[in-house]
């Protein structure tokens, strides 16, 4: 796991956390938007992937508060392989406890304007 | 009477550089254009993280042949997505991120050019800096009040970009925004602003203002935290365009003179 987050003033800005693992193709990137809801989440609250009022520039900054983030702590060709992971093959993981869902059209929006995988993931 | 060069961190880069000896040769063998057929999100990352950072942290040291190497690279796949209009390519991120990313892959191919023996390109970065300003004040997603530490990075980045091109007339209307500009952000803006405001007739006062942030952001593992999380500033650039700006305004007699590279380097790394 790798922290994403950044803060000025008040408020916390990135997505909640990033993660990796190592896979025979490489390593698989996630970046990570966590809900503490038991439901089906609308699209609007998925914020930091784009999905509310500043649409794909939050998750255009979003990605480069990642990049920083990978930047400061990793270094040499890990952090590399990461950079190059972020760029092109990371996945949107939406997160949450059991009962945590979004629709069809939700995953679907995410994808449009992320231009990644999106896949949906319960808490254990 | 303070000195100006009790701080030293030329140890930190020497350390990190030899831990990661046996990388540089890795990363420069990575096939950086193997994504290149699909839309390039974010082109600023492949000439900026993958290239000129890495150009940076070898120089610091030293080693001026990996240094070189990343430096080339950087010229190179910044020549390419110029060449190919990468930054506005099928309505992909790379377009909302346009200007800003435009303005980014300009100023560090401007830079490797300068670090390698090229001529101090002043009017890439006059347009560096308007770029990165109409950016902010247009299209980042808190464009009509800052909240968001990724945009104020970014504008300061603009003033300094307008400073370092001698444009003190456009550094000093960007300086006097109205937007708020929190933390490290904040603290730049006013020591730009009394360097525009002051200058040619700078104070000891001032200089030692100065050399005390430049000490502070030429640490390597400097940040700025705010509890757990941290302020959004790319620290290395930041170190280099101040000691570009210690060499043109504090240390030669004109700031129209070229700033040598050398200088610069053995400035923030000492």
């Amino acid at each position: 796991m790798f922290r994403t987050q950044v803060r000025v003033g008040t408020a916390d800005q990135g997505f909640d956390f990033g993660s990796f693992i190592e896979t025979p193709n490489g390593l698989a990137v996630f970046l990570n938007e966590s809900k503490g809801t038991a439901a089906i989440v609308p699209a609007g609250r998925f914020t930091s992937v784009g999905m509310g009022r500043g649409g794909a520039a939050v998750f255009e900054r979003n990605l480069g508060f990642a990049r920083d983030a990978i930047r400061e702590q990793f270094e040499g060709a890990l952090q590399e392989q990461l950079l190059d992971a972020i760029r092109n093959q990371s996945t949107i993981r939406l997160i949450g406890p059991q009962g945590f869902n979004a629709s069809e059209t939700t995953i679907n929006a995410i994808k449009n304007v992320t231009h990644r995988p999106v896949i949906v993931g319960i808490e254990r | 009477m303070r000195k100006y060069d009790e701080t030293y961190y030329y140890h930190k880069h020497a350390r990190r550089w030899r831990r990661l000896r046996n990388d540089w040769s890795t990363i420069l063998a990575m096939n950086i254009y193997k994504s290149w057929d699909s839309p390039i999100l974010m082109p600023e990352s492949l000439v900026e993280d993958s290239s000129f950072s890495y150009a940076l942290e070898c120089l610091l040291y030293g080693d001026r042949e990996n240094g070189n190497a990343f430096l080339n690279r950087t010229i190179e796949v910044a020549d390419r997505i110029l060449a190919e209009n990468r930054c506005l390519w099928e309505q992909t991120l790379a377009t909302t991120g346009y200007p800003r990313n435009h303005a980014i892959i300009q100023r560090d191919r401007a830079y490797a050019k300068w670090l390698l023996g090229g001529d101090f390109d002043r009017d890439v970065m006059k347009s560096c800096a308007r770029q990165l300003v109409e950016w902010c004040l247009t299209k980042a997603n808190d464009h009509e009040h800052f909240t968001d530490a990724f945009t104020m990075n970014y504008y300061v980045q603009g003033i300094r970009a307008a400073i370092i091109a001698c444009d003190l007339d456009l550094a000093g209307e960007l300086v006097r925004t109205k937007q708020p500009l929190l933390g490290l952000h904040g603290h730049q803006r006013d020591l730009w602003r009394k360097l525009i405001d002051m200058y040619p007739d700078l104070t000891d006062e001032f200089d030692g203002e100065f050399e005390t942030f430049f000490d502070l952001v030429r640490d390597p593992d400097f940040q700025e935290r705010v509890g757990k999380a941290r302020n959004f500033i790319i620290r290395d650039i930041l170190a280099l365009e101040t000691g570009i700006i210690r060499e043109m305004y504090i240390i030669n007699a004109s700031p129209h003179r070229n700033p040598d590279p050398e200088n610069v380097l053995a400035a923030v790394a000492r």
